[in-house]
């Protein structure tokens, strides 16, 4: 592959539907990614359930039983949605897979397509022609035990308190599949109204992985009728913004192990140009098990067994976990903190920032041989304007300098701590 | 010169490469240029079901302690080996199961050098007073974990419910008291027992030649002296039909119940043609009615009992063999009798032709999915490897099902007199 040359073949179809194929040979399969993109806003839950309801039945196979049967008829392949959120972007994700036509004997590619259209714009409906009000309850139900799990899981409950302390004003503090009363409180009028918007006016991406043609891969997009449309909506982008005066809030909780979460601001997103510096700025600090936090406050301080960092690349956000004993709570914060600033002084070993290259490098190489990989990458990067460009990527880390990285972790201003204790 | 043979799936269009060396150790080797990363697994057949050392009247070994020998694998004197991967930019990991220890990396580069690394640290144990003493404390924290692990405690509950002899029933890990008496000398000499080639196998998918991971095994592997190696593994003790206990139940800290339904199938004897039969039967049978578009999953989903938590898996070795059934449900009473008059029923109408074509087709596709990962291929050639099978003679196996066998496998497989619950309430 030619340097700088990204990952996906790209088009505008028109109608507000963006396409995009990785032509491989390496698969058996053929991998689509259908996404519609939201704000992050009061209607994120009606969003989220709504790929719950449409797998449940279309109008041709109008119950859950059929739907499955002639998925796994077709040699198993899969189909299910799902939200996400990225910045303040929520993604509706519709994903499928299924063995090639070449595999299957038969003509897979259309059939595929065909099915997906067909449970994207027409779900079974009851006899008044409206969204299945019992399917509805069932999936909402299932959705809202999801949402209620995040209370039983203390470390997942700790990163979602600190985000509704720290983004408190900001959309980003919504979780991706709303909250966990907006979710009981839907009704088959609400999943009705968000399944009407996004197929009408939502921006699409969709992404293909497999051995097919650029000719054929346009087909396929073209069956969901998306590029007929007038213009998408807008979206708003996603606003990074200053830390403010560090704050800490403690909470009390039926834990034996305390939870120490702490967020951290940075101007530094996809696209900056100190990006692959922050990549390695993360993966020295707390994201890889040769990091600072790893070494120093784990196996050195022994404060704790579980320990990370992790950067949020469209919000401009970095996050450190810890589990630890809520008496050595002062101890661990500082101890933290020290490592940061270390970053910041350039005080790295020169074996530790190689290895961390190394690291970086191989898990990014590593996401070629993933079609899930592939298309996360290529997403992430086309929500800000940019192309899935790998290879560049790999050279901007090789040529990162330690004053680089230093200037990235300088750019790191500690925002909210939140105690999760016993 | 050892020769290599090869296996060729026309259909798939992959090629595997498999050369027995002469110090016993067999390698298979898989060259996939579209791939970037390369992953090989090192394996031995010796693993928590292996209750004493080889050969007739070898010495009883306690619980836990192949589990603990993994742990100490990858000590070097140099220092942990996990760290020599890490440095290097490769993932390592180990794991123990019942019948097998296995040793695995992925790297996107180095992959001579990480083979190489992989070979020498298992073959070279390095324990000593000092590091055993340590690995009690830290393998007595995984167990405690273990301890508030709900998916742990609901299987192997159900394991110790359904066997009252069969060493598949002893935990993995063992327990802090049976691994307390663990000496280095003891670590040495299962290590010199099982970790020996002609037990083991290597199986390594990389972009590279083959011929680069045949020659990192002859330097590797090949210089150096081995004992005796262990003959065939003993059958398990006589086990009586039914299930142990009928319903185990444990309260745990969790939000929502789980039930998990087992049935402990009869002991198939030996490896080959017939096990995999057997299994693809089971795993058939059990799809069609608890797969993705299993009639007695879809009714219950329907009925709202349960969640996409709900799964089905068939295990079989030449030495045990059993199926579970279950997930996460908020009225256990509820769904136990709706599943036992589901499966009775289903017992008595038993499987139609669609369902079995539909299931097979599904079958295929999963089958092919494999073979996009790296992991995926290695993995599956150690577990071919110690079936003794091939990967084309699963294709043909699951061609010639038919419908008789499979309904056949239902009736016996899912007899009410070998089954039983394993339920985790919340406390």
């Amino acid at each position: 592959m030619p340097p700088g040359s990204p990952l996906f073949r790209s088009s505008d179809l028109g109608g507000g539907l963006a396409f995009h194929l990785h032509r491989t040979r390496a698969f058996k399969t053929v991998s689509a990614r259908l996404v519609f993109h939201a704000d992050l806003d009061a209607g994120t839950a009606a969003r989220a359930l709504l790929p719950r309801v449409l797998a449940r039945g279309s109008r041709r196979y109008p119950s859950l039983r059929e739907m499955q049967i002639e998925l796994d008829r077709l040699y198993g392949a899969s189909l299910s949605g799902e939200a996400r959120k990225i910045g303040e972007r929520q993604t509706v994700q519709f994903r499928s897979d299924w063995v090639t036509d070449r595999l299957a004997g038969t003509q897979l590619l259309r059939r595929m397509a065909e099915h997906i259209a067909e449970t994207l714009r027409e779900p079974a409906r009851d006899a008044r022609g409206g969204l299945r009000a019992d399917v509805v309850a069932q999936e909402r139900k299932i959705l809202a035990d999801e949402s209620r799990a995040v209370y039983d899981d203390k470390t997942r409950y700790a990163r979602h308190r600190l985000l509704d302390v720290m983004c408190r004003d900001e959309p980003f503090a919504r979780p991706s599949i709303g909250r966990t009363g907006e979710i009981e409180a839907l009704t088959a009028a609400d999943v009705e109204g968000a399944h009407e918007a996004l197929v009408a006016r939502a921006p699409v991406d969709l992404f293909l992985v497999g051995d097919l043609s650029w000719g054929e891969g346009t087909r396929f997009a073209r069956a969901f009728g998306l590029h007929r449309r007038g213009a998408p909506r807008r979206l708003r982008r996603t606003r990074t913004r200053a830390a403010g005066a560090p704050r800490t809030v403690r909470e009390k909780d039926a834990v034996s192990q305390a939870k120490l979460e702490m967020g951290f601001r940075t101007p530094i997103i996809l696209g900056h140009r100190l990006y692959a510096a922050s990549v390695l700025m993360n993966a020295l600090f707390g994201g890889t098990p040769i990091g600072k936090l790893f070494k120093v406050v784990r196996e050195g301080a022994s404060l704790c067994y579980s320990i990370g960092s992790a950067m949020e690349r469209s919000k401009g956000l970095l996050f450190v976990h810890a589990g630890i004993d809520a008496a050595n709570y002062g101890k661990a914060r500082r101890l933290i903190l020290r490592q940061l600033d270390e970053l910041k002084r350039g005080r790295i070993a020169p074996d530790a920032e190689e290895q961390a290259r190394r690291m970086v490098s191989g898990a990014l190489l590593s996401l070629r041989d993933s079609p899930g990989g592939l298309v996360d990458f290529a997403l992430e990067r086309a929500i800000h304007g940019e192309r899935a460009d790998l290879q560049g990527l790999l050279r901007d880390l090789g040529a990162a300098r330690r004053s680089d990285i230093a200037r990235a972790a300088a750019s790191v201003k500690l925002d909210t701590t939140f105690l999760l204790h016993g | 010169m050892a020769a290599t043979t090869l296996v060729r799936d026309p259909l798939l269009d992959e090629v595997v490469r498999r050369r027995v060396f002469p110090s016993g150790l067999t390698v298979y080797a898989v060259r996939k240029p579209e791939f970037s990363r390369s992953y090989a697994t090192l394996a031995t057949r010796y693993g928590s079901i292996d209750t004493a050392l080889p050969g007739r009247g070898g010495a009883p070994l306690p619980d836990g302690i192949a589990h603990f020998l993994e742990h100490k694998a990858f000590e070097t004197p140099e220092g942990d080996a996990f760290d020599l991967f890490a440095s290097r930019g490769a993932s390592a990991n180990a794991f123990t199961s019942f019948g097998t220890t296995r040793y695995l990396f992925g790297t996107s580069s180095d992959y001579a050098e990480n083979l190489s690394t992989l070979l020498r640290t298992v073959f070279e144990l390095h324990v000593t007073d000092a590091n055993v003493e340590k690995e009690k404390g830290i393998i007595g924290q995984e167990i405690g974990m273990y301890e508030d692990d709900a998916d742990w405690r609901i299987y192997f509950g159900a394991l110790q419910a359904l066997y009252a002899r069969n060493p598949v029933r002893i935990d993995i890990a063992g327990t802090a008291k049976t691994i307390a008496g663990i000496t280095p000398e003891l670590l040495r000499k299962v290590h010199a027992a099982y970790y020996h080639p002609r037990n083991m196998v290597l199986a390594a998918v990389s972009p590279e030649p083959e011929s680069t991971t045949f020659r990192v095994v002859e330097r590797e592997v090949e210089g150096r002296a081995y004992g005796k190696a262990p003959g065939e593994r003993r059958p398990p003790p006589r086990e009586p039909p039914r299930a142990r206990r009928k319903r185990v139940e444990v309260a745990l800290p969790v939000r929502r119940p789980r039930l998990l339904l087992a049935f402990k199938d009869s002991v198939p004897g030996e490896a080959g043609r017939e096990l995999l039969r057997r299994e693809i039967a089971s795993a058939v049978a059990l799809d069609c009615l608890f797969g993705s578009s299993g009639s007695i999953f879809l009714d219950l989903y329907e009925q709202g009992l349960v969640d996409e938590s709900f799964t089905c898996s068939y295990s079989a070795e030449p030495n045990f063999a059993y199926a579970m059934v279950g997930g996460e449900v908020d009225d256990v009473e509820k769904v136990r009798k709706v599943l036992d008059a589901s499966i009775e029923a289903a017992r008595r109408r038993g499987i139609g032709s669609d369902d079995l074509e539909r299931v097979r087709n599904k079958e295929i596709g999963d089958f092919a999915r494999a073979f996009n990962s790296p992991d995926r291929i290695a993995q599956m050639l150690v577990g071919h490897h110690y079936r003794r099978t091939t990967v084309p003679q699963y294709r043909e196996e699951l061609f010639k099902l038919t419908l008789a066998r499979v309904n056949r496998r239902l009736l016996d497989l899912l007899d009410p007199r070998v089954r039983c619950y394993s339920i985790v309430r919340p406390r």
